[in-house]
C-alpha cells in the first residue's frame, strides 16, 4: 500500500493533471491487493485473443471471404495489443519500485491509458464492422469519433465502457441471430453475452467489488470463447473419423 | 435461389464424397454426387491430383479415385475453416 502511495505522490508532483492520477490508475487496473490477479486475467485475455487471430490466420488460403477474415484478424490483434498493455502496467504497478517511480510520469501513464482505450475501441469497431457494412465515409466518420469517446474516456472512463458496452451488444445480437445453431454458435453467443455484462458492471468499477465481479466475467467470457476455438478444431477430427466409422 | 458454391466449396463436396467410400470412387458417381459436369469435374480432380489430395488407381472394373492422407488433412481443414466461419457469422 506504502509504495502506491508514494507512487501516487511522486505522480502528482510531475503534473497539473495530477489530481486525478491516483484514481485512473485504480479505475484501470482495480485496487492494488488486486494487481496480480488483473495482470494474469488480461494475459489470458491476450493468449485466448490471439489464439483467434492464429486460428483465423491459418483459415485464410481456404477461404474466398479475405475481407471479413483482415478485419477479424487486425480487430482481435488490436484488442490483443489492448490487453497486452494494460497487463503490463498491472504487472508494473505490482512490482513497483523507487525506479519506476522514476520514470512512469503522469504523461506516460496518461498515453499508456489513451493507446489502450484507443486500441480496444477500434478493435471492437473493426469486429463490428464484419457484420455491418461501413462504407469508407462510415468509417472515416466512426473512427473519428471514437477518438472524441478516447479522450472523453481518459477522464472519465465509463465512456470507454459504455462505448464498448453497445459495440458488444450489437456482436451479441448478431450472434444470437444466427441462422444456424449448434453448440458451438451457442457457446459463442454465451462468451459475448458474459463479455458485454462485464462491460456493463465495469462502468460502476469505482465500487470494488463491482470491478472484481466485471474482471471474473471477462475472464469466463474470454474462456468461454477458448472453449469455442477448441471445439472448431475438435470438430473437424471428429466429423473426419465419424466418417471411417459410420 | 441457391448461392453458387465456391471453389473451396466443390474441392469440399469432391473429398467429402471421396473419403465416405474407403474403396474409392467412380468418376461418374463423384461427378454426380460433386453436382459437377464432366468437364468441371476433370479440371478440378486434375488440381486435386496435382496437389496430392487425390489419385486414379487403374482396376479391371475401370478408374477408380480415392483421397490420400494429405487429402484428409486438406478436407479436416476445410471442415474447421467452415465451423469457423459458422460459427462467428463471416
Amino acid at each position: 500500500m506504502q509504495h502506491l502511495e508514494t507512487s501516487c505522490i511522486s505522480l502528482k508532483n510531475h503534473s497539473q493533471a495530477s489530481k486525478n492520477v491516483p484514481d485512473i490508475i485504480s479505475t484501470l487496473i482495480g485496487p492494488e491487493w488486486f494487481y496480480r490477479e488483473t495482470s494474469l486475467i488480461d494475459f489470458i485475455t491476450v493468449v485466448v485473443v490471439i489464439a483467434s487471430v492464429f486460428m483465423s490466420g491459418s483459415y485464410r488460403t481456404y477461404t474466398t471471404k479475405q475481407k471479413r477474415y483482415t478485419f477479424f484478424q487486425t480487430g482481435f490483434l488490436l484488442i490483443a495489443l489492448a490487453y497486452l498493455l494494460k497487463a503490463g502496467l498491472s504487472l508494473l504497478m505490482y512490482m513497483y519500485t523507487e525506479q519506476t517511480a522514476s520514470w512512469l510520469t503522469p504523461e506516460i501513464l496518461f498515453s499508456f491509458i489513451f493507446i489502450h482505450h484507443l486500441l480496444l475501441l477500434t478493435g471492437f469497431y473493426l469486429l463490428y464492422a464484419i457484420y455491418n457494412k461501413q462504407t469508407p465515409r462510415d468509417i472515416i466518420w466512426i473512427l473519428s469519433l471514437l477518438s472524441i469517446i478516447t479522450w472523453m474516456s481518459v477522464q472519465r472512463v465509463a465512456a470507454l465502457h459504455t462505448t464498448l458496452f453497445v459495440l458488444l451488444a450489437l456482436l451479441t445480437s448478431t450472434f444470437i441471430a444466427q441462422r444456424r445453431k449448434n453448440a458451438i454458435t451457442r457457446l459463442l453467443a454465451a462468451g459475448f453475452v458474459t463479455l458485454s455484462s462485464s462491460q456493463l458492471i465495469f462502468i460502476f468499477k469505482h465500487h470494488t467489488a463491482l470491478y472484481i465481479i466485471a474482471e471474473a466475467l471477462q475472464l469466463i467470457g474470454y474462456l468461454l470463447l477458448l472453449i469455442a476455438l477448441i471445439k472448431i478444431r475438435i470438430h473437424g477430427k471428429k466429423k473426419i473419423t465419424n466418417r471411417h466409422h459410420p | 435461389m441457391a448461392k453458387k458454391r465456391s471453389r473451396t466449396d466443390i474441392i469440399h463436396d469432391m473429398l467429402m464424397y471421396t473419403h465416405s467410400k474407403p474403396n474409392g470412387v467412380k468418376p461418374t458417381h463423384l461427378m454426380y454426387k460433386a453436382n459437377m459436369s464432366h468437364a468441371q469435374m476433370q479440371q478440378y480432380l486434375v488440381d486435386l491430383e496435382e496437389n496430392g489430395f487425390m489419385q486414379r488407381v487403374e482396376e479391371k472394373s475401370g478408374q477408380r479415385i480415392l483421397i490420400t492422407e494429405k487429402g484428409i488433412l486438406y478436407l479436416q481443414k476445410i471442415i474447421e475453416m467452415k465451423t469457423f466461419e459458422e460459427a462467428f457469422g463471416l
